[in-house]
């Protein structure tokens, strides 16, 4: 994985500012994800769950 | 248009298919993270990014869009130009459903684009990128009259 060299601030909370690299919160959020499908028993890709929630918009039919 | 394989340079406008391809691991979506910093998301499939994720998963809003950021997507404002563009699409997709039909698909089964969809692909006619998406049937568009240029990021072809 290639990252960027800046490192980004985020609000944790009342006064508190964290800088973290991009890369590290990328890898932190991709485990996070990957922990909570685990425990709710989400199988499949997020991506098809996003197109087929998508085919479920009936605001243009 | 059939999907081209290889991404042209420079600004690159990315579906949300993409963005939550990343954040989930998907090894395809992932491929592409070298090049987020000429990425574009509209604020809308950004949005949409942002809610789909906190609703099935609860993974925080900001720390989703810090990441991004992070890595140089830029995220820009959805205006009138681009929403000018949402009746051709319907249009469109209006004959593609209707081939889609006469072609046997039932009707519960046919593809047609949703507000999230029409977001993504009249910005991208609007301002002439290219658009990556997960969305194979996007690809499709071309032979009912879509004149943007439309890459699978699922396709193994897709590449840069």
């Amino acid at each position: 994985m290639v990252g960027s060299q800046e490192l980004v601030a985020h609000v944790e909370g009342p006064g508190r500012v964290v800088l973290e690299d991009p890369t590290a919160l990328l890898g932190a959020l991709q485990d996070s994800v990957a922990a909570h499908k685990r425990e709710r028993h989400l199988r499949g890709s997020l991506v098809d769950r996003l197109l087929d929630d998508r085919r479920d918009d009936k605001s243009l039919k | 248009m059939a999907a081209k394989p290889t991404l042209p340079s420079g600004k690159i406008l990315v579906d949300a298919s993409l963005l939550i391809g990343i954040i989930d691991s998907d090894p395809d979506a992932c491929l592409f993270i070298p090049i987020l910093s000429r990425c574009v998301a509209t604020s809308i499939n950004f949005g949409e990014t942002l809610y789909k994720l906190e609703q099935l998963l609860d993974v925080d809003p900001q720390k989703v869009e810090s990441a991004f950021v992070g890595f140089g997507l830029q995220i820009d404002s959805f205006g009138l130009s681009a929403a000018r563009y949402f009746n051709e699409l319907k249009k469109i997709d209006d004959l593609s459903r209707e081939a889609q039909l006469v072609a046997g698909v039932a009707k519960s089964a046919a593809k047609s684009l949703s507000l999230a969809d029409l977001a993504c692909l009249s910005y991208g006619l609007d301002t002439n990128l290219p658009v990556l998406t997960g969305d194979k049937h996007w690809c499709t568009l071309s032979q009912y009259g879509f004149e943007g240029r439309v890459f699978d990021f699922r396709s193994p072809a897709t590449t840069f």
